[in-house]
């Protein structure tokens, strides 16, 4: 079996060694630390698994990625990177795992064992990253006037603006904030996030 | 005849001064539209540069972090003295420093913007201040919206300072962003709570922050106000679409 590594730093690179070692003991593991190098040993070699960072030489973050895809080589991402943009844009290349660097090394263990059953495959720290404090927030109780004058608010508009554009009174204007704020039971800040909350898309 | 001919001769000689006044006036504007050619170069060169440093600064820490932590994290984990339970600790610690870290990271240089977009980057910055118990509850409307490149980071960075801001200086730990598009341009509006009739005024436009903001607002064309309705203030942005 060959594995090939792309990693550019040396503390790292002992680190990956070591831990392949651990799961496949007569594995010849290549190491590189450029990009350059690295996409050589692909043209020379017959890799079985790549495992590779994504921060290298700036632009070439998917470059090695692109070519394992094209020879259709399964790939293990390592990188500290965890955005939900860069696990999309990893996607294009069909991926086994994407581990993150800062979470733990089971993570890493866990994908270099099973790679050949992973598929976009996300470590744990990833998820908690991506993970949203689950709000409870009730929804407003509006009447369809109502809810045209908080949108209308929502958007920026003075009350005067509002008034105009619904051809009401201000003071009409005022009674409906007043209701709604009343009948909600809280400031007109706080009416106007819970209704953002229910409307986001 | 002579005086037909000093009323000719007049007209000519005033000729040249009038030349002379126009070329003077065409040298004015020349000079006044060199120099603020020249104040927006220094000022994009002052704010690429600004991005740059803290670009390098949250890359230098993001390679950092990431060798320290693996390596105090596998001489954790390989220790045969140490109990398991300390282990998970220890390791514990190490996730919540680098969390941490990343989250600073971010708030640096926001990596979003290289492959998602401007408002995918907002979603991040509410998710990082929702950590410590802020909470931006984004509307956004706008579909197929075209804002220039060079625009992005400077938007980016305006909305980010204000909503800092908001958080730093009230008492709010909860408000609204709305984001939408009218007569080709992206409208954000930040609303929260102040009983403090609060206007345009307010700024304090010494501040170093707010003098960069301006900046950045002169920058790209945008601009700002702000509106107090029934405890509510409303800090509106409008920015120039393509």
């Amino acid at each position: 079996m060959k594995i090939l590594i792309l990693e550019d730093q040396i503390n790292t690179q002992v680190f990956l060694d070591q831990h392949l070692k651990i799961h496949y003991p007569e594995a010849n593991v290549l190491i590189y630390a450029n990009f350059k190098d690295a996409s050589n040993a692909l043209k020379k070699n017959k890799i079985d698994l790549i495992l590779t960072d994504l921060d290298f030489d700036g632009e070439k973050e998917f470059s090695l990625l692109s070519i394992a895809h094209e020879l259709n080589i399964p790939c293990i991402i390592y990188s500290a990177h965890y955005n939900q943009s860069y696990i999309e844009k990893a996607k294009q290349y069909e991926f086994c795992a994407f581990i993150c660097k800062l979470g733990k090394i089971e993570d890493l263990s866990y994908a270099i064992k099973n790679f050949q059953q992973l598929k976009h495959h996300t470590c744990q720290f990833i998820h908690q990253q991506h993970k949203k404090e689950e709000l409870i927030i009730t929804e407003p109780i509006l009447t369809a006037a109502q809810k045209v004058v908080l949108q209308n608010l929502i958007y920026g508009r003075t009350r005067e603006e509002i008034a105009a554009k619904l051809k009401i009174k201000s003071t009409t204007l005022y009674s409906y904030l007043r209701d709604m704020t009343e009948k909600n039971q809280c400031n007109l800040n706080e009416l106007i996030f819970r209704y953002t909350f229910w409307h986001k898309e | 005849m002579v005086n037909n001919y000093l009323e000719i001769q007049q007209f000519l000689f005033s000729i040249p001064i009038m030349l002379i006044i126009v070329a003077f006036a065409l040298m004015l504007y020349y000079t006044y539209s060199r120099s603020l050619r020249l104040h927006k170069l220094l000022r994009t060169h002052y704010l690429s540069s600004i991005e740059e440093e803290r670009k390098s600064i949250s890359r230098e820490m993001h390679d950092t972090i990431s060798v320290f932590s693996i390596s105090m994290k596998n001489n954790i984990q390989q220790h045969e003295d140490i109990k398991a339970y300390e282990k998970e600790a220890w390791l514990e610690q190490i996730i919540a420093f680098e969390k941490n870290i990343q989250d600073i990271n971010e708030l640096l240089y926001p990596i979003e913007l290289k492959h998602g977009s401007l408002f995918s980057a907002l979603d991040r910055l509410c998710l990082i201040l929702q950590k410590s118990g802020k909470t931006v509850m984004i509307i956004n409307k706008c579909y197929n919206i075209n804002i220039p490149n060079q625009s992005i980071i400077h938007i980016y960075r305006i909305l980010q300072e204000s909503i800092v801001n908001i958080f730093k200086h009230t008492e709010n730990s909860r408000i609204s962003l709305s984001l939408f598009e009218e007569n080709n341009e992206l409208n954000a509006i930040i609303s929260y709570h102040s009983e403090e009739k609060i206007n345009t005024n307010r700024y304090d436009k010494n501040r170093r922050g707010q003098l960069i903001l301006q900046e950045r607002l002169d920058l790209i064309n945008g601009s700002r106000s702000i509106a107090w309705e029934e405890d509510v203030v409303f800090e509106k942005f409008k920015f120039q679409c393509i």
